[in-house]
């Protein structure tokens, strides 16, 4: 029989779960925390970056504030203004100077171009009385931080929307002071935010998506983005998730999609020196692409492992059953009766030692056969010499009887007239004795014909049978009250001839014993006892003590004297004998005085060929 | 309740259902929707987009408004509707309201849209007028709204006004081309990008650098109305206010939004209105619609300094911060 769910597929499976549990845990685990290691690396390097641009914004808005004081402190600057201020508007010498401090303010706009444009700012009022870019004169510049804050020191206007420019500017303003410190005007030069623009964007290092970019708190970009690189961006406002958080909060780190829409690691900044927001961010996709990749080859050593881990379960689960389908397959050989099979199977593990045992129940199970096979012959030799035995002697000693009670016969019948009266009773007597020999004999030849008979099994009535055999016993019944109750009696699987033999004997003996009643009760029936069929047949006899029970079924075994109940005592041995052959059991329960039954089965016994 | 009673009870159920999906939406009982009326300054444009937002997303249906909007124009006077009643908010320049309140008009400012202003000067590249000073004598095209920037600029470098004229003409670029009248006060978020985009070089002359520095666009109503209506009043600037956040947010909608109203607008024209109008609404200072009262009392002064206002006005009257406060606290 080949199990359905068997070994090899048991331990196959368990093998293979255990190795995936385990590759799924170890597998999430080094995934997860080589992204979370790479994410904190990138983070870091994020953080290096941001701080390294906001180090150089810091050190490029200082270094332009300083050029501005110092050149607000140059004496031909200095000398120039003066004459401007103090002569007359129109005169040709404030003409002259007013030239000349353009001329010298220019130098400082181009080539470098590290200043868009140069004012020069009167001290009350801010109008801009000179400027390098001749539309600004005339303007009145009163209300700009650069020139309030400008009027007291050196000074630094943070990024700022100019409306006139239409885009970003900073201007870095510083005070025009006399030798004796008089305030004679504001210097005041936009910064060409371009160099601002490169110090930002710049990249470092190999990364392909990685930006830095400056917003103002009008959510307004100040440097262009480098990977959109349309100018038009900067027009339009950003709202991404990084710089909303950043104009709100001040900084941190954030994983959000960015203004194009593409999932990020940001590290936002908040600068308050300059009022912007420093966004320094790269692409998830290419920050985490080597967890990726890591994860991928996690997966297919997963996969390795986990095809590696089912070949070595199949393989062991087989290597483990073979022995195990050779034990079953030796059991069943032994199971068919070919006790010399041996196992061949050497290993000096549990199942090597179960095989060893195996073997050698093999081997005692081969001799103790050997031995009951011995014994069958012997027994058999002895059955057959006791049959042969009963035989002959029986008909042997049928020969010298009928010798005697012919003889006494002849003498009764034809030699009465010389025979007195008492003699004529002694040779009755022995006559009666004969005969009973001679029933004696009879069962005994019955009895040992059984051994030999040939039994035939078919489907039988007991019913039919049961009462043929009350017919037969018709003379035992003439002259008394007989209260036969014969029940329901199922079909059964039995030889007709040997049943009745039973039945006969059975009812015999009902009939026998309850002679001293006065309504002899026999109820002949069946029961159902545990899902056996079990035929019974119950008198309201003489009964019989129930010590002597182990004699019932024995040969010649008579519980009670021949005076009172006449019998050979082979009936039982018959009945017992029979019921043996077909397999059956029989057995009885009784009580002084109080009945018999007798139960038999047909099957369930062992089987006695 | 017996089988039958439920049996009823669905079907009548049922019934309602259906009956009420066939039906417009009814109003909740507990909120019907309040019809009010907003003058705008000029005609349908990106300028006034967050009070079309706010319409067309359904702020104002949320705040139990139902808003309809009244163009203004060159040939509309946009003080009319509300001195009259017929609408109870209204859009104007600070400078305009300073003006007014002078006057006795019983007006009070709400918040400011345009924080700096749009107001710009234009002439064409070769003209050759790229100052105040270049105004006297000239023909100066502008809405009534703009006027009072004009007055205050040029006083500032010593032109009067009686020095020019002032003519009300309609946005066409024709008539600016035509070059009859060399000075033009109009929005830089308007006009400017309607020629600009259509070409033309010009030189731009701001007030903001010749010392005048106002509120444009300001929203304002009536004392009758912020006296017996104040929890309309501050729905309808919160709902106001949320429609201009979402449109600073989301500027490539206002063309769309603009088209509801104006549906020949322009896409690309009202698109660059929009980004011009970015920075002057959202300033990165405060919040949006916020007011400062030291830009009232300097703009005030000007105003005085300019010989706009004849006499020192009180400018606690002409504004209130009532309504931002409770919005943005």
């Amino acid at each position: 029989m080949r199990p359905s769910f068997g070994i090899v597929l048991k331990l196959t499976l368990v093998f293979a779960l255990f190795a995936a549990a385990v590759l799924i845990t170890l597998g999430l685990i080094s995934y997860y925390s080589g992204r979370a290691a790479l994410q904190a690396v990138t983070v870091s390097e994020l953080l290096s970056t941001a701080m390294e641009k906001q180090a150089a914004l810091g050190t490029w808005v200082d270094e332009r504030q300083e050029h501005v004081t110092v050149i607000a402190g140059s004496p031909s600057l200095i000398d120039d203004l003066t004459i401007l201020v103090t002569g007359k508007p129109g005169t040709p010498e404030v003409q002259t100077a007013h030239d000349h401090l353009i001329k010298d303010l220019m130098q400082w706009v181009s080539p470098r171009h590290l200043f868009l444009d140069f004012m020069v700012l009167e001290p009350d009022g801010g109008k801009v009385i000179a400027s390098t870019n001749p539309l600004e004169e005339g303007k009145f510049k009163e209300n700009r931080p650069y020139y309030i804050n400008g009027r007291q020191g050196s000074y630094v206007q943070t990024i700022y929307y100019s409306t006139s420019l239409q885009a970003p500017a900073m201007t870095a303003s510083a005070p025009i002071r006399t030798a004796s410190g008089r305030l004679i005007g504001v210097l005041a030069a936009r910064l060409d935010l371009a160099e601002l623009n490169d110090i930002i964007s710049r990249r470092s290092g190999l990364r392909q998506t990685a930006e830095s970019y400056l917003v103002n708190s009008s959510h307004l970009f100040v440097t262009q983005p480098i990977l959109v690189p349309d100018p038009v961006i900067l027009q339009r406002g950003i709202y991404s998730e990084p710089v909303n958080r950043c104009l709100e909060q001040g900084s941190g780190v954030i994983q959000a999609d960015d203004y194009r829409g593409v999932p990020v690691i940001a590290l936002y900044r908040w600068l308050p020196a300059q009022d912007v927001c420093l966004i320094t961010e790269i692409d998830q996709a290419e920050a985490l692409a080597s967890s990726r990749a890591f994860g991928m080859s996690i997966l297919v050593f997963s996969a390795f492992t986990l095809l590696a881990a089912l070949l070595l379960g199949s393989w062991l689960a087989h290597s483990l059953t073979r022995p195990i389908r050779q034990l079953v397959h030796a059991a069943e050989e032994i199971g068919r009766g070919n006790l010399d099979y041996r196992l061949e199977f050497r290993s000096r593990d549990e199942l090597g030692s179960l095989a060893e045992g195996f073997n050698r129940m093999g081997v005692s199970l081969t001799t103790q056969a050997g031995l009951l096979r011995q014994r069958a012959d012997q027994l058999e030799t002895s059955n057959k010499e006791l049959k042969a035995f009963s035989y002959t002697v029986s008909h042997d000693l049928r020969t010298p009887l009928r010798a005697i009670d012919g003889f006494s016969r002849i003498l009764l019948d034809e030699h009465a007239s010389q025979l007195a009266p008492q003699v004529q009773r002694y040779l009755r007597l022995i006559r009666q004795s004969t005969q009973q020999m001679d029933h004696l004999i009879d069962d005994l030849l019955a009895f040992s014909r059984l051994g030999r008979q040939a039994i035939t099994m078919e489907q039988v009535s007991p019913l039919a049978i049961v009462s043929r055999a009350m017919e037969e016993l018709h003379a035992e019944q003439d002259g008394r009250k007989i209260d036969l109750v014969v029940g329901e009696l199922p079909e059964c699987q039995a030889d007709p001839a040997l049943l009745k033999q039973v039945y006969l004997n059975l009812l015999s003996n009902a009939l026998k014993f309850t002679r001293r009643r006065k309504v002899a009760r026999i109820q002949v029936g069946a029961q159902h006892i545990d899902g056996q069929c079990v035929y019974f047949v119950r008198d309201n006899g003489v009964g019989f003590d129930m010590k002597y029970i182990d004699k019932l079924f024995g040969v010649f075994q008579r519980l009670h004297r021949s005076e009172e109940y006449e019998g050979t005592g082979v009936g039982l041995a018959i009945v017992q004998r029979i019921i043996q052959r077909h397999g059956g059991r029989v057995w009885a329960e009784a009580g002084v005085d109080k009945g018999a039954v007798f139960y038999f089965t047909l099957e369930g016994g062992i089987s006695n060929g | 309740m017996s089988l039958t009673g439920c049996f009823k009870s669905a079907i009548l159920t049922a019934l309602i259902l259906a009956v009420s999906s066939g039906c417009a939406p009814i109003a909740t009982p507990a909120q019907e929707l309040t019809p009010i009326t907003v003058q705008l300054l000029w005609t349908h444009q990106a300028e006034f987009a967050g009070l079309y937002a706010a319409e067309q997303n359904g702020f104002f249906s949320d705040a139990g408004l139902d808003v309809t909007f009244l163009q203004g124009g060159p040939d509309v006077d946009h003080w009319d509707s509300v001195m009259n009643g017929s609408a109870q908010f209204a859009l104007a320049g600070a400078d305009e309201l300073l003006l007014a309140r002078s006057e006795g008009k019983p007006v009070r400012a709400i918040a400011t849209i345009y924080r700096c202003s749009p107001i710009v000067f234009i002439s064409l590249a070769d003209s050759g007028i790229t100052r105040p000073e270049d105004f006297a004598g000239k023909k100066i095209a502008s809405p009534a709204n703009v006027v009072p920037s004009l007055h205050a600029m040029t006083t500032r470098v010593g032109v009067t006004p009686d020095q020019y004229t002032v003519v009300s003409l309609p946005s066409d670029l024709a008539l600016f081309a035509a070059g009859d009248v060399p000075i033009w006060g109009v929005y830089i978020t308007g006009f400017v990008v309607t020629i600009q985009q259509a070409g033309y070089k010009l030189n731009l002359i701001n007030p903001d650098d010749y010392g005048v520095h106002f509120y444009a666009d300001t929203v304002f109503t009536t004392d009758d109305m912020i006296a017996s209506n104040p929890g309309l009043v501050r729905r309808f600037l919160q709902a106001t206010l949320k429609g201009w956040t979402f449109a600073v947010e989301n500027p490539d909608q206002v063309p769309g939004l603009v088209q509801k109203y104006r549906p020949e607008a322009d896409t690309a024209i009202e698109n660059a209105k929009m980004l011009a109008s970015l920075p002057l609404v959202n300033t990165g200072e405060d919040h949006i619609g916020w007011m400062k009262a030291e830009m009232w009392t300097s703009m005030e002064q000007t105003l005085r300094e300019q010989g706009v206002l004849t006499s020192p006005l009180d400018v606690t009257q002409v504004y209130t911060m009532q309504f931002l406060n409770e919005i943005y606290q």
